[in-house]
């Protein structure tokens, strides 16, 4: 595929937000998948992921957390000062995906006096119905406080459409990564994170014709050793090592395109919306998570791959924790990487990750 | 040799609260054999507290047992009251001359609250090392001789038993007095981290008979078991030889263990079984000159016997290791034990 | 007059003159063994530490203990726990482990006869009080290394089949609750028989009422749903159905146990009539109550009488000038309590990540709603804030002079939590704070820490001095106990 222009677009859009803060409406940053954006986009805020990463950031990170803290966090902290587009954001929207992500909109509050939007989604992943009965009470709860926020009620048909637009970005993403099935995968990791980092940042209209514009093109693809990549967030700076890996090899499946695409039909909207995000994988972080590791192992049977790159951040606790069972189920050769974003030692992965993918050549 | 789930000490604890565990556990009575580990002579093995700590360690280290044994010989207490040991270079200490000729009168019998001559400082320093190293993972024994035993090396032999006969008050007398001393020596070993194990080998019927065990040892025995009992400790009780005139009196002592010797695997298991955990019986002389094979095979043999002992079974050797085993033997027997003794439905749930 | 402390070696000396009939008194399951109409050797638990060092606790040797018998009683409970679940299962009940909620489910198993609870948590000291990383190990090669809570324990003691029996089932609560050990639940329900999962609700936007924390209704009838989950699954296993008679007389059980733990609290923090090592252990004890609430409830007042007595002959365990401190988090490693004790610190408030197993559990209403509203008060469900203000609270009222926060390298609610409480203890009282992760078990106090520990000190004492504030007037407390 002919790559998305995505620091181009990037820049664009940080302008476009900027013209449109002073013309009122708010814009609201979000961090992890699981973030009910068609909620922010009802109620008439336009929403950003937040998902930079960077060393420099991670530093300046720990003047407020420890240095055991995620590295995603710390980061995201230190970007708040580093980094234009968080510095632009009114406020944040944060989703207990994890402890550490529940636990840093209370930081982010505190250090730089950004309102936070907490969403509370049970940890526990079985859709009983006083469960998914709950967290539809918490995502009621969400739009009215972000209705207070923009002084726009999020209505039924309101939501209904923005769930559809959200769909149809959850479409072009599904039907991207579906390219990677092929024996000379047409379309790459990288482009499948530039599609998802640009799905968090661009409208969904304007997301579609940038996709329809670049389409896959990938005639010189070689068939090359077949990888699932799995493991922590992948954040814009941290793209180096899938970069790398795609030199030699091809990253045909991954734990970070979502599973489905619609939102089961239901009375209202936001039985819907919540119905959808209860049960959205993948997510590690879920209890029990066996209906994700099910899906990596479906994923790689699918796709044929023939190892596993797991890459998780320091301290990273839900997915570090995954390995030898994620092994276990997928029957691969696992190659783990766990890290910060320093780049210090980055020699250090890449001869680790060509001795691994040697080892699968012969 | 390959991880196993559970640990010595993890494998001992729940022996001894009536719990299956993943397998058997091991043991060879290696004592004095692990001065060969380290190369140190018997002679350095039993008079320094922490060379016999750290060959036990070494030994546990290269062989694989479940546990950690602290003794030289049944001479430590009768030596701390004043009897008279010779120290070979590579042999256990023996006894040189007895403090009595005859049964003491009970004037003679001086304060015991805290025996600390002879060997013990030593040996309550063998206990701290090995428990400070070790403990955490595997159980640290520290043999003490029983009351019977001791008072034999206290008075001539032959005068000794004699007086059981001929003076049996003064017998007892004497018996109560050792029975203090040793209760002092064990309350030292306890508070150094030793789990005491009682060894009465002149208890046993190839030295006395049935009733007189029942007299003279039996009651001391259960006197110091009763001791550790006020801590809630597992004792064994280890009386090698004939084990036939005594193993249906063994359980009245109240000992948790019992090590057996010279008699049949399932008779002890019928008779005492359903009361103490039974520990035994491999023959010492077997493991010292057969080939690793026979050993192995023989190991075997006695572990799926020993395995039916209701209230559960240590496998172990008769007595002591002899000096001379060689290695391959042991490492036949405890390979060979832990096979036979592995329980593949532990930690299975249902 | 100060009460000194008692060592390892001291209480052998102690217990070498205790007459045995002493020790006959105490036992454990006694309703159990009414019914057989006989009382086991085995249950009986009042032996020194001696006994338990011998089985691998070898930490104890290095600990200072409190002098009374009520504290030996109580030590040889607590230490006796893993014998007395095996012997709970050999006795026909059911063992329940209660995972990862810290208080709340284990109300529900005492609701149901035949049925004990316990946590896997609470290993999480095993390895410090066997300095042992047995484990930790055991946990590695289940997928959980190094730089990351202590709780992994739990997972060791699960894979070894040797520190609890096999659980009849296992209740795993999670949600507002640390990554580290929502990891060990999901890896453990890989080895357990059988687990259901329970959530422990976020606690948002909860303005602070009184000296609890508001409790917004939704939140409570959805956690209440959780319970009622539980109650049926236990139902299933037990064969009973308790009535909201039942629940109630359970939670009138636990009550009785906070209240009194609570007056313990105030002994030990107010008038300084137990050590702060004691004092957590009883804290903890409002968890599952060690396997037997009844056994545990007499332990208390065993407890009560020894503080009541030293109180009325004017004894304390600390000296009037003791430096004094608030405690946030619990450590691993024992140890520092007794550490900090010796150099003259006293500690005068804790919050231990408990504050829920703590609270009274109101007695009116629906049974499963009122357990719920008491765990919506929970430690770790809420903000950091909030919980930094359960210290801050205690700190105020009993003169603290500064704060310590005990943590763990890779620990995430401490990576997170640490600095926002410190931040706001300085912000709230000005005190200075002494934040240090606990290190790997060991024999003593590393020399590093030991000097951190010290130079801490030195400045509460430096600013004590500048003040000129010596010790503080004695306050009523709630209790009504001067």
């Amino acid at each position: 595929m002919t790559h998305l222009p995505v620091d181009e677009l990037r820049q664009r859009r940080l302008a476009e937000l900027a013209d449109l803060r002073r013309q009122g409406p708010k814009v609201i940053g979000w961090f992890y998948p699981g973030a009910p954006v068609e909620l922010v986009r009802a109620a008439g805020a336009t929403p950003v992921r937040l998902a930079r990463g960077g060393y420099a950031a991670e530093t300046r990170g720990l003047r407020w957390l420890r240095a055991d803290a995620c590295p995603f966090v710390l980061s995201t902290l230190g970007n708040f000062e580093l980094d234009p587009l968080f510095r632009l954001v009114d406020a944040v929207l944060t989703v207990n995906t994890c402890d550490t992500m529940r636990r840093a909109g209370e930081a982010i509050a505190h250090e730089f006096d950004l309102p936070v939007f907490e969403l509370y989604l049970p940890r526990t992943s079985e859709p009983l119905p006083h469960r998914v009965a709950e967290f539809e009470r918490q995502l009621g709860r969400l739009a009215d406080e972000l209705a207070a926020f923009t002084s726009q009620t999020v209505t039924e048909e309101r939501l209904r459409a923005e769930m559809a637009r959200e769909a149809h970005t959850r479409g072009l993403v599904t039907e991207l990564d579906a390219l990677r099935g092929e024996d000379k995968p047409q379309v790459s990791e990288t482009d499948v994170l530039d599609m998802l980092a640009l799905a968090g940042l661009l409208e969904p209209e304007e997301l579609d014709r940038t996709y329809r514009t670049y389409g896959p093109d990938r005639a010189d693809a070689q068939a090359k050793p077949r990888l699932l990549l799995a493991g922590s967030i992948i954040a814009e700076q941290d793209r180096w090592l899938v970069e790398a890996i795609e030199e030699r090899a091809d990253i045909v499946a991954d734990s970070f395109v979502p599973a489905d695409t619609e939102a089961p039909a239901a009375a209202t909207a936001l039985e819907s919306l919540a119905a959808y995000h209860f049960r959205r994988i993948p997510d590690i972080t879920r209890r029990p998570n066996g209906r994700t590791v099910e899906l990596l192992a479906r994923r790689a049977r699918e796709r044929r791959a023939q190892a596993v790159l797991y890459k998780t951040l320091l301290y990273c606790d839900p997915w570090n924790f995954e390995v030898p069972r994620i092994r276990a189920a997928l029957g691969l050769p696992l190659l783990h990487l766990d890290g910060n974003y320093s780049d210090e030692n980055r020699g250090q992965v890449q001869t680790r990750v060509e001795a691994f993918l040697e080892s699968l050549e012969k | 040799m390959t991880r196993e789930l559970l640990n010595p000490r993890e494998r001992f604890g729940l022996l001894v609260i009536d719990e299956p565990q993943d397998r058997v556990p091991v043991y060879p009575l290696v004592t004095s054999r692990a001065a060969r580990v380290l190369g140190k002579t018997v002679r350095e093995y039993c008079t320094d507290g922490i060379t016999m700590a750290r060959c036990q360690l070494a030994a546990q280290d290269r062989f694989g047992h479940d546990f950690i044994s602290l003794f030289s010989e049944v001479g430590l207490v009768a030596e701390a009251l004043g009897s008279a040991y010779d120290y070979p270079e590579d042999d256990v200490p023996m006894l040189l001359r007895p403090r009595w000729r005859g049964l003491p009168e009970e004037s003679d019998l001086s304060d015991v609250s805290d025996p600390s001559d002879g060997r013990v400082r030593m040996f309550l320093s063998a206990v701290e090392y090995a428990w400070e190293a070790r403990s955490d993972t595997v159980p640290v024994l520290a043999f003490i001789p029983a009351p019977f035993t001791t008072a034999q090396q206290l008075v001539d032999p032959e005068e000794f038993l004699l007086g059981l006969l001929t003076a049996p008050e003064q017998a007892k007398g004497l018996l109560d007095w050792v029975t203090r001393a040793t209760v002092a020596l064990t309350r030292k070993v306890i508070e150094a981290g030793g789990l005491p194990v009682f060894v009465d080998p002149l208890a046993s019927g190839s030295v006395i008979s049935g009733e007189q065990f029942r007299e003279f040892a039996l009651p001391y025995e259960a006197g110091v078991i009763r001791f550790c009992h006020r801590y809630d400790l597992d004792i064994i009780l280890h009386v090698c030889g004939d084990g036939g005139p005594v193993i249906d009196l063994l359980p009245e002592t109240g000992a948790d263990l019992l090590s057996i010797d010279l008699i049949g695997l399932d008779r002890a298991i019928a008779a005492a079984g359903g009361r103490c955990r039974v520990v035994g019986n491999f023959p010492t002389t077997q493991l010292w000159l057969a080939s690793p094979a026979e050993v192995g095979s023989a190991a075997g043999e006695m572990v799926r016997q020993g395995r039916a002992c209701p209230k559960g079974f240590v496998a172990a050797t008769g007595c002591e290791v002899p000096h001379d085993t060689p290695d391959e033997n042991i490492d036949a027997f405890v390979a060979a034990c832990r096979e036979a003794g592995t329980n593949r439905a532990f930690g299975q749930q249902s | 007059m100060v009460v000194p402390d008692l060592s390892f070696d001291g209480w052998a000396e102690k217990f070498a003159s205790l007459p045995d009939e002493l020790m006959a008194q105490h036992y454990y399951y006694r309703a159990q063994q009414a019914r057989l109409g006989r009382v086991e050797p085995w249950s009986y638990y009042m032996f020194p530490p001696q006994t338990f060092a011998l089985y691998g606790a070898k930490h104890l040797k290095r600990l200072s203990f409190d002098s009374s018998l009520a504290a030996l009683r109580m030590w040889g409970f607590v230490q006796n726990e893993t014998e007395r679940l095996y012997r709970a299962r050999q006795l026909g009940m059911k063992v329940v482990a209660t995972m990862g909620d810290l208080g709340a489910v284990p109300v529900l198993v005492n609701a149901f006869p035949g049925c004990v609870p316990f946590y896997p948590d609470c290993t999480w000291w095993t390895p410090f009080v066997q300095e042992s990383k047995v484990l930790f190990d055991a946990a590695t090669r289940l997928g959980i290394g190094d730089a990351t809570c202590y709780s992994r324990a739990a997972l060791g003691a699960f894979a070894k089949h040797s520190y609890f029996p096999d659980p009849d089932l296992v209740v795993a609560s999670t949600g507002a609750s640390c990554d580290d050990y929502s990891g060990v639940e999901q890896l453990a329900a890989g080895i357990a028989a059988e687990t259901l999962w329970v959530e422990s609700p976020w606690r948002k936007g909860c303005a602070t009422c009184g000296t609890g924390f508001a409790v917004e209704p939704g939140t409570r009838e959805f956690l209440s749903a959780e319970y009622r989950r539980v109650v049926e699954r236990l139902g299933r296993l037990t064969g009973h159905k308790p009535t909201d008679a039942d629940l109630l007389a359970a939670i009138r059980k636990t009550n009785l146990v906070r209240s009194k733990t609570g007056r313990l609290r105030d002994y030990g923090y107010v008038q300084a009539a137990l050590p702060a090592l004691e004092m957590m252990v009883v804290e903890f004890g409002c968890l599952h109550y060690y396997a037997d609430i009844d056994e545990w409830t007499n332990i208390l007042d065993d407890l009560l009488r020894t503080c009541e007595q030293r109180v009325r002959n004017g004894e304390r365990v600390a000296a009037e000038d003791a430096l004094r401190v608030v405690w946030i988090t619990p450590p691993a490693d024992p140890l520092f309590l007794c550490h900090f004790e010796k150099r003259g610190a006293r500690i005068v408030g804790t919050e231990y990540v408990i504050n829920q197993a703590l609270v009274p559990i109101a007695e009116r209403g629906r049974p499963l709603d009122a357990l719920a509203g008491s765990f919506l008060q929970a430690s770790l469900i809420g903000s950091s804030r909030e919980r930094a203000d359960l210290a801050v609270t205690q700190a105020r009222e009993r003169g603290a002079e500064g704060a310590v926060i005990s943590g763990i390298l890779g620990g995430s609610h401490c990576a997170m939590e640490s600095h926002l409480i410190a931040g706001r203890v300085k912000e709230a009282l000005g005190l200075p704070v002494l934040q240090f992760d606990v290190p790997e078990p060991a024999r003593e106090v590393n020399q590093q820490l030991g000097t951190r520990i010290d130079a801490f000190l030195e400045v509460l004492a430096g600013r004590r001095s500048q003040t000129g504030q010596t010790s503080r007037t004695r306050r009523t407390s709630p209790t009504g106990i001067p």
